[in-house]
């Protein structure tokens, strides 16, 4: 047997799971510095770069650090000298470096995290949600979730080159293990890099304090400029969608252009959901999805354009609420809202179908968890 | 057209490997493919379920197979409640059930060939040489395949798994 479908493209496939796509696309990044502390499901991208650089493989300093903190300390630190820094973490990982996230973002840094999402307990699970990564929405990190190992390999190299224009950290999501430990088709497209830029450099010899004591106004400010920029870094998203992957900058449109009803979601479920929306658009339904491929900035232009009937579909929650049903009626919309997937519970195509199918015929209440 | 195979095994028998080596298997044959682990508690023993979808167009969906296309089972003592049409054992003997059955004695093939490890017969390289034959996959492309995925260990393994492809039968 053989087929032809997979040989567009000119980069090389690789047979990849979206830790290890990760993993290469940091490799062709060329960061300075790496420093990580293992945990499931992410541990193999950072064991996968450690090896590259035991291998001479990748010219970076890998730093084996005893805790997640520690982690994004280093890495912060590095980051201020001016290196090229990433990480990895998922959960209660990302839950014990919280305090140095909102450190770097508010030293204004670029710098580069994965975040394979994953529950945090209890009770105890080491499977796929939203949840972690959903914490850093106040931090003033970007954060983008991408649906495939292949788009988790382009946001991840991307996720460098905005994150060093804005001087803004960058998280790139993935999902646990039905991404993380996934093997897919990749097409490995080499890019280019610019030469690592950033707002400020501290080095040795110079006389210089940052992140003094503040009163009020000074934090105030540094706050408000970070939300500014956070929003305008929408722009560099857009612009430099075309050179990684070409995806439709801050959202994704699948089948919306004719839409009465559109469903909003983030992440790797994307793919089962978007195989029920072609199953309801053969029985003529108007059905559609916008894929939110960021969070932060939140594609608030794009939900504004969503036609009337509004379905977000959450892996995350606060109170009774999803989350990005939260954000999304936030920008003025009205909308039904799924909570579902919590802890890797798998909902698949048919799940979507019967859902959407309940969507249309008009029979969902508000708020409904998938259980 | 989507194929889509579930891997029934015991967590050390390499049923994730075989997969694995299918999907880029497939992959060199200019098909979309796609090996995906179930994780649960991940102890040598534990049953581990691994899916395998192949197809010609891209494969979106990453929840977990329901209705097999073809299971393919490790260990005839795990109890599997399956309606797919095609079945391969690894077995020494055929079984009566319903569907077409292909049955490999996948546990002998490896020890012959010295793929054991703590006393465990690991069954990657016979059973992905045996699903392949099912799914049609060439020879040369499961070569190339396993020097991918398993490096320095394909050899030993590629002999194991083309002899399981030869020897496969069916009821």
């Amino acid at each position: 047997m053989r087929a032809e479908g997979n040989r567009n493209g000119s980069g090389v496939k690789r047979l990849l799971t979206s830790n290890e796509a990760i993993a290469e696309a940091v490799k062709i990044a060329k960061p300075d510095v790496i420093a990580a502390y293992p945990i499931t499901p992410q541990s193999p991208i950072v064991e996968k770069l450690a090896e590259m650089v035991e291998s001479g493989e990748l010219d970076a300093s890998f730093v084996r650090v005893e805790s997640e903190h520690s982690a994004m300390a280093v890495i912060h630190g590095a980051a201020t000298a001016g290196a090229r820094v990433f990480t990895a973490t998922s959960s209660h990982g990302l839950a014990y470096m919280f305090e140095m996230c909102w450190w770097i973002a508010g030293s204004r840094l670029p710098a580069v995290m994965a975040v394979a999402t994953r529950s945090i307990g209890a009770p105890w699970n080491i499977h796929g949600d939203h949840t972690d990564i959903m914490s850093l929405r106040d931090a003033g990190w970007i954060i983008g979730m991408a649906e495939s190992a292949q788009e988790a390999f382009d946001m991840t190299l991307q996720a460098f080159a905005v994150s060093e224009v804005v001087n803004i950290p960058f998280a790139v999501g993935i999902d646990a293990f039905t991404m993380s430990h996934t093997a897919e088709i990749v097409e490995i497209r080499n890019a280019k890099l610019p030469e690592r830029r950033q707002a400020y450099r501290i080095l040795p010899g110079m006389e210089v304090a940052v992140n003094a004591v503040t009163m009020g106004e000074a934090r105030m400010k540094a706050r408000y400029d970070l939300a500014i920029d956070l929003e305008k870094s929408a722009e560099v998203i857009e612009r430099t969608d075309g050179e990684f992957g070409s995806y439709g900058g801050l959202v994704e449109k699948y089948r919306l252009e004719d839409a009465e009803y559109a469903v909003v979601m983030a992440g790797g479920w994307c793919g089962d959901a978007k195989d029920a929306i072609d199953m309801l658009r053969d029985e003529g339904v108007r059905i559609g999805m916008l894929r939110l491929r960021f969070i932060r900035p939140f594609p608030e232009k794009a939900v504004k354009e969503l036609p009337s009937e509004v379905l977000v579909v959450d892996r995350a929650n606060t109170g009774i609420k999803g989350i990005l049903g939260m954000e999304t009626a936030a920008c003025g919309v009205e909308v039904k809202n799924v909570v579902a997937g919590i802890g890797g519970l798998d909902v698949g195509i048919d799940d979507f179908y019967r859902l959407f199918g309940k969507f249309v015929d008009g029979k969902l209440e508000k708020v409904e968890w998938l259980i | 057209m989507l194929t889509e195979v579930t891997i029934y095994c015991r967590g050390g028998q390499g049923g994730v490997t075989a997969a694995r080596v299918l999907a880029t298997a497939a992959m060199l044959q200019g098909y979309y493919s796609q090996a995906m682990p179930q994780f649960g508690p991940e102890r040598r023993g534990a049953r581990v379920n691994t899916y395998l979808r192949i197809s010609d167009r891209p494969i979106r969906r990453r929840s977990v197979i329901k209705n097999p296309d073809i299971v393919a089972v490790f260990d005839r003592k795990i109890e599997i409640d399956s309606e797919a049409s095609v079945v391969i054992l690894n077995s020494p003997e055929p079984v009566q059930i319903p569907s077409r059955t292909y049955y490999v004695n996948a546990t002998e093939i490896a020890e012959r060939h010295g793929l054991v490890n703590a006393g465990w017969a690991i069954l990657s390289a016979p059973m992905s040489g045996a699903i392949a034959r099912v799914l049609d996959i060439e020879i040369s492309a499961l070569k190339e395949a396993m020097h991918i995925e398993l490096g320095e260990r394909a050899e030993r393994s590629f002999k194991a798994a083309k002899e399981a492809y030869e020897v496969i039968k069916w009821t």
